[in-house]
């Protein structure tokens, strides 16, 4: 098969998968599967559909482009502390409302805090990653697993400072959950930047391509590296930063999907992206119809449960199988 | 005016420690050879005249133009780099590598296919590139730097770092001969290497670097690459001969 036909049939047969994703999520409920009549229960299901998909494509950009720009497989907004991040912006943001009114807005918390923060959590990880300008890949992964864990755990305190009614929510929602009590305004807002952050790093592809080269050769080639890293970051921040403040932070997402197309249709970074996206809002609906059919006493599950579970592992796998390199098959001596 | 100049240029990474000292040099079409002994600043200087590494005083020209003023796509128009080791982080075919170097300008498949067809690998173009050799991989660089300067070899300039460091003989001998048509076609091409008998067979100029990244000499190929002036830049002694093939020159015991 020709390296187009592959792109296409990739592409095709991801768009089939969402939908059938977004079938399978509307006749997924507590009761099991089956068409829901009530009005009520249709919309709040298209609200969960499109929230999921939503956060799913703009976790999985956001991990294409970084893993791309960093030139790190392993690179995710989970990974490096960008969820986490935005997760402690939003908990500060509230605290200080908090402390400032004495009331707390739980069920909304503010978008730019989560953007703040997860911008904050990658510049610390960029910067202390960087050896003599270098990134060291495997620092790079150090660093980030540290900056999410430091991040949690002041995430934690401070809630632990919130009175109960907040730790009550936040502990639901720091877990990663496709909330039915969303605004649709809300989804509206993160659904609009995800295609309009998904159009741009699809325009990025062939600078990204060529990016892959080392950073002299880049250059040399012609591609503005600094802006270009400039630009994925930006991207990358906001759409974590959004995802984080209407679903919590979800893990793995954001790797397994870019991995996913990698294999299905080739590493060219226009195609990797579209079908990232495509992928991504897939996943989320199926691992949230998934919680939804899963009936336990204490409630639903959150669906960022589900993804760590499934996503661990496989980032043990890809770490002990690729060993740090962007390359399936470094083979060597041909 | 020619093709590509450094006038004056200091730069180095740690500040108060140049690396490179007040080094002033001018590149026209032919090959020009870039020696010194290790850490003399080569890959340094290559780097600087391709404007990636800042330069502290003194400036780079392309064309009489300052290269920081030329923008970037532009600049890889006229001017291409071959790193010693080439890295690539995505997991690409080979025909997709050697696309990479036609990010400034319209994609061609024939540019490629005649790289490919030149450095003799046009039956690897679907391979993973990573499931080649070093020396595969380092041939596929040189065709990605053809297929970026094709039709545009008059007046380009192509920066190459020890190109052949990870090939056979043969291959090596073959990368030359396409380095020498590029600067037949009006390139100038500027090359740092330490096999100084590759570098007086191919060379029409050199420039030497000192240890302490002063220049030690610039000139026609033959009156720099000579053992008198050879020992005072390595502190070796050179034998030269003329062989079969060529001239050669051969280290022999250092020299106090």
């Amino acid at each position: 098969m020709t390296a187009r036909r592959r792109t296409i049939a990739t592409l095709v047969g991801l768009a089939l998968v969402l939908v059938g994703a977004v079938v399978f999520r509307l006749h997924a409920g507590p009761g099991g599967l089956g068409r829901a009549t009530d009005p009520f229960i249709i919309e709040l299901r298209w609200l969960m559909v499109c929230s999921a998909a939503a956060v799913g494509a703009a976790l999985a950009v956001s991990g294409a482009l970084l893993q791309a720009i960093l030139r790190n497989p392993l690179a995710s907004p989970f990974i490096l502390g960008l969820t986490s991040g935005a997760g402690l912006g939003i908990v500060l943001a509230t605290y200080a409302g908090y402390l400032a009114t004495g009331a707390i807005v739980a069920m909304q918390p503010p978008v730019w805090a989560a953007v703040v923060g997860a911008f904050a959590a990658l510049g610390l990880v960029f910067v202390l990653s960087q050896r003599r300008g270098l990134i060291d890949p495997v620092h790079l992964v150090l660093v980030g697993v540290i900056v999410s864990v430091i991040c949690g755990a002041a995430t934690t305190f401070i809630q632990f400072l919130l009175p109960d009614r907040g730790m009550a929510v936040y502990t639901r929602w720091v877990m990663g959950t496709i909330s039915e009590n969303t605004p649709w305004s809300r989804v509206a807002l993160v659904g609009f930047v995800t295609i309009a952050g998904t159009g741009i790093a699809v325009l990025l592809g062939r600078a990204l391509d060529s990016a892959s080269l080392n950073d002299d050769e880049a250059a040399s080639v012609g591609v503005r590296l600094g802006l270009l890293r400039l630009v994925c970051f930006g991207l990358a921040g906001v759409l974590t930063g959004l995802t984080v403040s209407i679903a919590g932070p979800i893990g793995f997402v954001g790797l397994i999907c870019p991995h996913l197309v990698r294999i299905l249709a080739g590493a060219r970074h226009a195609t990797l992206i579209l079908g990232s996206a495509l992928a991504g809002a897939a996943l989320l609906i199926i691992a949230d119809a998934g919680v939804a059919l899963i009936r336990l006493p204490a409630g639903r599950m959150p669906v960022g449960v589900l993804t760590a579970l499934v996503g661990g592992p496989l980032f043990i796998f890809l770490l002990r199988r690729r060993g740090f390199s962007m390359n399936a098959g470094r083979g060597g001596g041909a | 005016m020619s093709v590509l100049a450094c006038d004056a240029i200091t730069t180095g990474y740690a500040r108060n420690k140049p690396v490179l000292r007040d080094i002033s040099l001018a590149f026209d079409p032919g090959i020009t050879v870039v020696i010194g002994p290790n850490g003399a600043g080569k890959s340094t200087l290559l780097r600087a005249l391709l404007g990636t590494h800042p330069v502290w005083s003194g400036s780079v020209l392309l064309q009489g133009q300052p290269l920081h003023s030329v923008p970037p796509r532009r600049r890889a128009l006229r001017m291409a780099y071959l790193a010693q080791r080439s890295t690539v982080s995505s997991n690409f075919s080979v025909r997709e590598v050697i696309a990479l170097g036609q990010y400034a300008s319209q994609p061609s498949s024939r540019a490629i296919d005649d790289a490919l067809e030149r450095i003799g690998m046009a039956d690897h173009a679907e391979r993973p590139y990573h499931a080649l050799s070093v020396g595969q991989q380092q041939r596929i660089a040189l065709a990605r730097v053809l297929a970026q300067l094709a039709g545009k070899e008059d007046g380009a300039v192509l920066l190459a770092d020890e190109p052949v460091a990870a090939m056979d003989p043969a291959h090596a001998s073959r990368c030359f001969a396409l380095l020498r048509a590029l600067a037949e076609r009006g390139a100038a091409v500027v090359i740092v290497l330490h096999d100084l008998t590759q570098a007086i067979r191919i060379a029409d100029r050199a420039a030497a670097l000192s240890p302490d990244g002063t220049l030690a000499g610039a000139g026609p190929a033959t009156e720099l690459l000579e053992p008198e002036q050879l020992r005072e830049i390595f502190g070796v002694a050179f034998d030269a001969a003329i062989l079969r093939h060529g001239p050669a020159l051969i280290p022999g015991e250092a020299v106090e």
